[in-house]
């Protein structure tokens, strides 16, 4: 990631199925040889957005730039050019392979598809011992492999191109937990070994906090807070991601008995999401002004650690007694030093019922 | 169906197998398991290990080709294998209810909610329509179902996932049973949901002194929510520990190995892997389940099933923790472990 242009630059993309809002206006990078983790729960968009970038979903509003060139623009040989460069590890591995064929076909499709010369294949073999799969695999069906091995033969196909980039859409779902760790070494090994670049698509935070360089938290359409790994798990700044940190079961100690006080009610649809922040009729700390306008973007914490709507807005519009309020929120956040901000936040006599929410998210210095 | 002295809910040494094509596949074996009166316990391992099949069996609703070969299952000192299916019947839902991991399944999409929680509320009780109404509208206020007499008139679909999975929960309230059976409650929900009905469980199990089984894959909601937990391998459960004592001290080599796989943002870099896959039931061991993967493994491991063996505050099935000389004196085995 030095000074070189980002692999996938996102502008403003915006997705819609019907009267559905599935992606929202967001813009992100993806750096050369990173893995950015896009995090969000089921109906966040997530999935969509990844679709959306290897150019799966036609006709998104704003602009996806693939080293260089649009994604959805350019001629038709352009844009296949394009998308050999970026493959996809589909959610359902079973699924995206077709039972009729043996594994050992279904690994030389993309060259077919493609035209590739003969000089420029592998064979399925190597492929397979790439992924760490024995040989006889390939004269096996589909419906003959187990669920891990399946999701490998997934990857040795992404991988036969030799491409840039890799969408991984829930790679390791359904999987059992040592066989989702070796297909996560994988994943990691391929970055650092041959210099690809995954987006790594999950609801699981423990998933993408355990491999991500980079971690997007989208919720309803919009990605709420991005930045690097250790900064999102370790400081999240956003409410949301703070009450997704506070949900996540974490298999060590601290987890006896942790009370959590979760998060109320559910993700509103996303036919009709609230106005301002999407997340504002669950949010602890939202106050009037903030439900109208979300437009504005805060940088704080650490470099390019971006944080939207409600707590890092502008507060030029805001009420003149809660701007004393919020000020104090937002850089004690961004410090993370919640007990100078309640100190500071009782003298403005603020509801009781706020306290008890930060103190029992799981922000209190703990992570 | 009255209070003994004794722990609510006994498994002993209970052996099922799977009947097919001809063959007996055994799917538990040797498996013991006691839940007291007001315990919570995990029964976590991953998918194909018996989990499941031994939470159906509990309540004689097992798969039409599973056998019991052996062993004994006691509720409340009674042997629940010994019954009838009308005592079976008068068991299930007013003594021991079960939780399903998909509640949509587990609702008639065809009819409005409050007539099938009236069904089951009618199997079991006789009692008036307003007793039933004040029943059920006060077991949807405790899971947090808000405005419960107009939601007794909407049909399954007109619940989101977790709702449903609420409901479900409520109707399993209602009857006040002494042990609940949660399967996998929350695996088809995201985090936050599954947040609130983690803690609505612990709720409500705390405040009516009920028991809970909790079976899933996941050791971290086992770790917020259970108070001793038990692992399964392959039919067998090869570690029974206080939560607090597993997470710290696993004394399994499968249970060391499962906890450090599990991805966590708190651990960031590679992750721990076990190699090798489980055995398949077509092809059982001569002796631990385990040995093929297990990097203490010893010729007497693969020969010789271990024995139940009780450490401290936990019981442990593996011969390098029996602490005979069986497994000291034994040589390892060629091309096995690390």
């Amino acid at each position: 990631m030095t000074g070189k242009a980002p692999l996938v630059e996102v502008e403003n993309v915006s997705v819609r199925f019907g009267e559905v809002h599935a992606v929202d206006g967001v813009s992100f990078t993806v750096e050369r040889g990173e893995i950015l983790g896009l995090v969000g729960e089921s109906g966040s968009g997530k999935s969509t957005l990844g679709r959306t970038v290897v150019g799966l979903v036609r006709h998104p509003s704003g602009r996806i730039v693939f080293d260089g060139r649009s994604v959805h623009e350019g001629s038709r040989a352009a844009q296949r050019a394009l998308r050999m460069r970026m493959q996809v590890i589909f959610q359902e591995a079973k699924a995206s392979l077709s039972p009729r064929h043996r594994i050992g076909w279904l690994l030389q499709e993309p060259y077919a598809i493609n035209k590739v010369p003969k000089a420029g294949r592998r064979t399925s073999e190597g492929l397979l011992a790439e992924v760490g799969l024995p040989a006889e695999i390939a004269t096996k069906y589909p419906h003959q492999v187990s669920g891990g091995q399946a999701r490998r033969v997934s990857v040795a196909r992404a991988i036969a191109l030799r491409p840039d980039f890799l969408f991984a859409d829930e790679a390791t779902a359904g999987l059992d937990a040592s066989t989702a760790a070796s297909l996560l070494n994988m994943l990691r090994d391929l970055v650092d070994e041959n210099g690809l670049t995954i987006l790594l698509v999950s609801h699981d935070l423990n998933v993408v906090g355990a491999i991500a360089d980079r971690i997007a938290v989208m919720y309803l359409g919009r990605i709420v807070e991005m930045g690097p790994a250790e900064g999102v798990v370790g400081r999240p700044s956003h409410p949301y991601t703070r009450a997704l940190l506070a949900s996540v079961p974490v298999v060590d100690a601290s987890e006896i008995g942790r009370v959590v006080a979760p998060l109320e009610g559910e993700p509103p649809s996303s036919i009709a999401p609230p106005p301002g922040c999407h997340f504002h009729p669950r949010c602890a700390h939202a106050i009037p002004p903030m439900l109208a306008d979300a437009s504005g973007v805060r940088r704080g914490g650490t470099e390019a650690h971006g944080l939207l709507p409600p707590l890092a807005r502008s507060t030029t519009d805001m009420r003149s007694d809660d701007r004393l309020d919020e000020e104090v929120v937002v850089r004690n956040i961004l410090r993370g030093q919640p007990g100078v901000r309640f100190a500071k936040r009782s003298q403005e006599g603020v509801r009781s019922s706020r306290k008890q929410c930060w103190r029992s998210s799981g922000m209190s210095g703990s992570n | 169906m009255s209070g003994t002295g004794g722990p609510l809910l006994e498994i002993d040494h209970l052996d099922v197998a799977y009947e097919l094509h001809g063959r007996a596949l055994r799917v538990l074996r040797d498996v013991s398991l006691t839940v007291g009166r007001a315990d919570v316990v995990g029964l976590v391992g991953e998918s194909g290990c018996g989990k499941s099949t031994l939470g159906a069996t509990i309540v004689g609703l097992g798969a039409a080709n599973a056998r019991v070969t052996g062993g004994a299952i006691r509720f409340n000192g009674q042997d629940v294998l010994s019954l009838d299916e009308a005592a079976l019947h008068r068991l299930r839902g007013a003594h021991i209810a079960t939780i399903s991991q998909d509640p949509t399944a587990a609702l008639n999409p065809l009819f409005r909610v409050g007539r099938q929680m009236r069904d089951a509320f009618k199997a079991h009780v006789r009692r008036s329509r307003s007793e039933f109404q004040a029943r059920a509208v006060r077991a949807m206020g405790e899971v947090g179902i808000p405005d419960a007499e107009t939601r007794l008139r909407c049909y399954p679909h007109q619940f989101s996932g977790g709702m449903r999975q609420r409901l479900v929960t409520a109707m399993a309230l209602m009857l006040g049973p002494e042990l609940i059976i949660a399967d996998e409650p929350t695996s088809a929900l995201d985090v936050t949901t599954e947040a609130q009905i983690v803690e609505l469980l612990r709720r409500v199990c705390a405040e009516h002194g009920t028991s809970l089984l909790y079976i899933t894959h996941n050791m971290g909601v086992v770790a917020r929510l259970c108070d001793r937990v038990a692992v399964m391998y392959a039919g067998s459960i090869v570690e029974e520990s206080p939560v607090a004592s597993l997470l710290e001290r696993p004394l399994h080599p499968y249970s060391r190995a499962l906890l450090a796989a599990v991805p966590s943002y708190r651990r960031r870099g590679a992750l721990a892997t076990i190699p090798g896959s489980v055995p398949g039931l077509a092809s059982p061991q001569p002796g631990c389940a385990f040995a093929a993967r297990c990097e203490l493994a010893r010729m007497v491991c693969t020969t010789r099933p271990p024995d139940r063996n009780a450490v401290e505050d936990s019981v442990v099935r593996c011969h390098a923790r029996d602490g005979s000389l069986d497994y000291a004196d034994s040589p390892p085995v060629p091309g096995v472990g690390r």
